[in-house]
């Protein structure tokens, strides 16, 4: 027997169960692509049918009808109409059976080959309701079988109604329309084609018959698919019933009850904020846990195993430059984002799969309207202030292209947590107690412009009308783990190759021109000076850019961090350092040394370079490759063990360590006087795992052993002294922190052999942590305070000059991750419209404000507005040209 | 003949057609079922005023009141 080749097209309603059946009929025989044009996803199954025939099921985005209006339905539709498919398999809801049928017969009017598969029956009969499924598969004159395909039989049921569909001539099921109309599909039809086609025509699914409607309307009053809907309405009505039978008696319905709290008008929106934060907390926080994990064993593999492996082949060094500096830290790059946002899909295929998802929407729609997006939009927004790439990737949910764009121009807005230590940083130095009022401006700042975005870009760029809001509210169910994992998993892959394309050579790129040095042209001309990477040349090119909002010349070390930041924001942080230390060590030694690609590496996560005066050897290598593997795993257990303390604070605005306040927690609960033996030392037990009293006596341990290792070595080699007072100051800082973690310890001590509460030890203990917190961070502060200080000279001791520049950082394109993502989102085109309006409204902003409060400069206040009346202009000028495209 | 706006929650009313529309909407309210002769329940309002929570033909529908009120309607009297 021949092996014949099918293709079908998997088509239904939004809700119905369509993916679970999907999955669970392919397994994992299925392949991801994207429909030509659009970013539509295409998910395609194979299946082997049981005479041998091999079949590939196409999954179509759910409608509700053939009428497209977005992106998705369109393609939905266009593919069903085709000659693609060679047979439709209609998955049907039955707890809304007369609404699915609406498809299946529109469906049905094509005369392909269909088979229905009738899904939610388990909810339905839990209703008491039973659907008689061959009473409907007679009247329809199709196979109709049930979704539940989880047992053999049942699966071979349905692979054996794909064959007897493919093989018998369907027997059409006629909707009777109205005689009224008989004239008007008559002139709607074209010599040669199938009736069907009519039929479209009036109901507006395909142009070509504007003139019928109209004279139509004229006569009846109403447009033809008003009546063709009213009589499609009554053959279902026909065809159904007596075919859904009440079996028993219904109970309760749960749903009705829990829908009574969450839509409730009072209480919907304080339920709907709880579950946010609980779907933000789980994705920064929880997700969070893992990112150290994926950048340590990326850099282990990746950029320092590569590298040292390239070495040892005897590779040329720009070789190695290129793949595991460029290329590995590109890796290394996309690895790190793979926790956000493989946890922002779990989360959302949760919320999704329960039914919540549509409610919250409804729930917040109405101020969501106040930016002109629809109420889904929210949870983007929200995840955005946690990070912008999963934000970007979580607009996949919204339907309508126009609002999905809108939302991902807006998002960047949302303030980061990269950005939160630049903040941190300034805040520190100009801000002292109002740090906390600052980074509060910042954050609303975002917002406003934001809001400003949304409504600039709804009169010029994304001219239109919104998508009118149409949204079911399925009933609630449990979630099925297994979709919600498959579903994540789709997404997460998508991002990681696609996205992780882009941005992977995006930061191969950047990390190139860190690395490629020129003789440095700014440095005095006497010295001979160490030339400088491509980079930190770019940057001290472009600093008179920044002179109007107050980075001035000589600060030229701000403006090469802000091209750092590129990387990731925090590395503005980072940069800043070591360039301004760099100077300070400059003026007294004379001369300049370290490419910025160095100094980040020293103060962040980025690769350990190898030292050039030590030659890797293969032993070396895989030593250090089995560390950074053990290193990378120790991460995990060391995040999760501060997880519930984030639990309060999930954007992390107090950087300053709570392990002080968990310890008086601690101490309190001892003190009780109802706690047991074990209670008491259980107590104990969490309270040196919050001290961290172990890894002080292995950091005490190593510290001296480094400590003494270098001590012999000095005894030869008298250079070396600088590298034995640095490790000495290292020990003393190990044994001061371990000396108050013990006096710490003591306390509790002596309160876990009390029997009775006491009162005044705990208050005592309480006077000693604040003692000690003081202490450390007094101590922390003093060793930032030469950078503090440079940096405060460098921004002349002027706040405003402090926060113009934080506006700049909050503003001015994200970092090459999210860069990389919008791009394989919505393209080149709108990605480059996205980054060049963020950099110059960024700059606008930051100038604009530097100049009111601080410059004075009339040209200087002028010329932003001018560029921003510019921006508005050909904003507009595309907007009318897109017009179209967007709208249909 | 009455418009969705004026319904109150608990109200039931019969569609009697459309008012003119642009045919996008149309089209996915008549797919939805709400074809003349169907009959609406408003049984909700969310918590900002907006949209409305409806029921047609078994199951929920969020619709906004502005873009709903090309809905003609009949009040059902109880």
């Amino acid at each position: 027997m021949k092996q014949r080749k099918v293709t079908a097209a998997l088509v239904g309603n939004p809700n119905t169960g369509k993916s679970t059946f999907f999955n669970a009929w392919t397994g994992l025989h299925q392949v991801t692509g994207n429909w030509p044009g659009v970013t539509v996803e295409k998910l395609l199954g194979e299946i082997d049918l049981p005479g041998g025939d091999q079949m590939t099921l196409v999954d179509l985005p759910g409608i509700y009808s053939l009428h497209a209006v977005s992106e998705d339905e369109r393609v939905a539709s266009e593919y069903a109409r085709g000659g693609e498919a060679d047979l439709i398999i209609n998955i049907v809801d039955a707890v809304n059976l007369e609404r699915n049928l609406y498809l299946t017969l529109a469906l049905m009017e094509l005369g392909k080959p269909m088979v229905m598969v009738l899904s939610m029956t388990d909810i339905l009969e839990r209703q008491g309701f039973k659907v008689e499924m061959g009473a409907l598969a007679e009247r329809l004159g199709i196979p109709v079988v049930s979704a539940n395909i989880q047992r053999r039989a049942s699966r071979q049921t349905l692979e054996r109604a794909v064959q007897e569909a493919l093989a018998t001539k369907q027997r059409q099921v006629r909707v009777v329309y109205p005689e009224s109309l008989n004239q008007a599909f008559l002139k709607a039809w074209r010599e040669g084609e199938p009736e069907v086609r009519a039929v479209h025509r009036l109901e507006g699914i395909i142009p070509g018959a504007e003139a019928v409607i109209a004279s139509v309307e004229a006569v009846l009053g109403t447009t033809p698919d008003v009546l063709i809907a009213d009589a499609r309405y009554d053959k279902i009505a026909e065809l159904t019933r007596g075919i859904v039978k009440q079996v028993a008696r219904a109970r309760t319905e749960f749903g009705r009850t829990l829908d009574r709290f969450v839509l409730n008008r009072w209480l919907g929106i304080p339920i709907f904020l709880g579950i946010m934060y609980l779907l933000f907390w789980f994705t920064q926080v929880v997700g969070g846990c893992f990112i150290d994990f994926f950048d340590v064993l990326g850099d282990t593999v990746f950029v320092s195993g590569l590298g040292n492996v390239l070495t040892l082949c005897h590779a040329p060094d720009w070789v190695v430059t290129l793949l595991a500096d460029g290329l590995g830290t590109g890796v290394q790059t996309v690895m790190t984002f793979i926790p956000p946002v493989f946890f922002i899909f779990l989360g959302l295929s949760l919320l999704e799969d329960s039914g919540y998802m549509a409610r919250a929407a409804y729930v917040v729609d109405r101020f969501m309207r106040l930016l002109g997006l629809p109420g889904s939009a929210f949870v983007p927004m929200l995840v955005g202030f946690g990070c912008t790439v999963p934000a970007i990737m979580a607009t996949r949910t919204l339907s309508n292209r126009r609002d999905r764009l809108l939302t991902i121009f807006m998002a960047p807005f949302m303030s980061c947590g990269a950005r939160l230590p630049v903040y941190a940083l300034f805040g520190a130095a100009f801000f002292g107690l109002a740090s906390g009022t600052m980074v509060f401006a910042i954050y609303l700042s975002g917002i406003l412009l934001a809001v400003f975005t949304g409504v600039l870009l709804k009169h010029t760029l994304f001219v239109g009308d919104p998508a009118p809001f149409i949204l079911e509210l399925p009933l609630y169910h449990i979630p099925r783990v297994g979709t919600v994992f498959k579903q994540a998993w789709e997404r997460l892959r998508h991002f990681v190759f696609r996205a992780g394309k882009v941005m992977a050579l995006m930061v191969l790129l950047l990390s190139v021109c860190d690395k490629i040095t020129v003789p440095n042209f700014y440095a005095p001309e006497c010295e001979n000076a160490a030339p400088i990477s491509i980079v930190e040349m770019g940057g001290r090119a472009l600093a008179p850019v920044f002179t109007p909002m107050g980075v001035e010349r000589e600060n030229w070390q701000g403006s090469v961090a802000l091209i750092i930041g590129l990387f990731a924001k925090e590395q503005v942080v980072s940069a800043l350092n070591t360039l301004y230390a760099i100077e300070t060590t400059a003026g007294t030694e004379g001369q300049l040394t370290a490419s910025t690609s160095e100094l980040a590496s020293e103060t962040d996560s980025l690769p350990d370079e190898i030292a050039p005066e030590s030659v890797p050897t293969w032993a070396t290598t895989r030593a250090a490759f089995a560390e950074g593997i053990v290193n990378a795993f120790a991460t995990i257990p060391e995040a999760v063990a501060g997880l519930l303390g984030t639990m309060l604070d999930p954007l992390g605005v107090s950087i300053f360590a709570s392990e002080y306040e968990q310890a008086v927690k601690v101490m309190e609960t001892l003190a009780r006087a109802d706690r047991s033996v074990e209670q008491r030392a259980a107590g104990l037990a969490k309270l040196d795992a919050v001290l961290g009293m172990e890894s002080l006596h292995t950091a005490l341990a190593e510290a001296t052993v480094t400590r003494d290792a270098i001590a012999q070595q000095v005894v030869q080699n008298p250079e070396l002294q600088s590298s034995l007072d640095a490790a000495n100051a290292t020990l003393e800082d190990v044994v001061t922190q371990l000396r108050h973690a013990s006096e710490l310890r003591r306390f509790a001590m002596a309160l876990a052999e009390q029997t009775g509460g006491n009162e005044a030890l705990v208050a005592a203990f309480k006077d000693k942590v604040e003692a000690y917190y003081r202490d450390s961070m007094s101590a922390e502060l003093e060793s930032d305070a030469s950078l503090m200080e440079t940096l405060r000279t460098k921004f002349d001791h002027d706040k405003n000059r402090a926060f113009a520049y934080l506006l700049f950082v909050l503003l001015y394109v994200p970092c090459l991750a999210a860069m990389a993502t919008v791009v394989r989102e919505i393209g080149w085109g709108y990605g480059m419209i996205l980054f060049s309006y963020l950099t110059i409204l960024g700059w606008c902003v930051a100038t604009l404000y530097f100049q009111i409060t601080t410059g004075h400069t009339l040209t200087w206040v002028v010329t932003p507005c001018a560029i921003l009346a510019a921006v508005a202009a050909v904003f507009y000028a595309i907007g009318r040209k897109t017009k179209v495209k967007l709208v249909v | 003949m009455m418009e969705v706006t004026e319904m109150k929650v608990g109200q039931r009313a019969e569609i009697t057609g459309y008012m003119e529309t642009e045919a996008g909407y149309r089209a996915k309210l008549l797919a939805l079922g709400l074809t003349r002769g169907a009959m609406i329940e408003l049984i909700g309002v969310a918590p900002m005023g907006d949209p409305l929570r409806l029921k047609v033909r078994g199951f929920e529908l969020s619709l906004r009141r502005s873009e709903a009120a090309i809905l003609k309607l009949k009040a059902v009297e109880e």
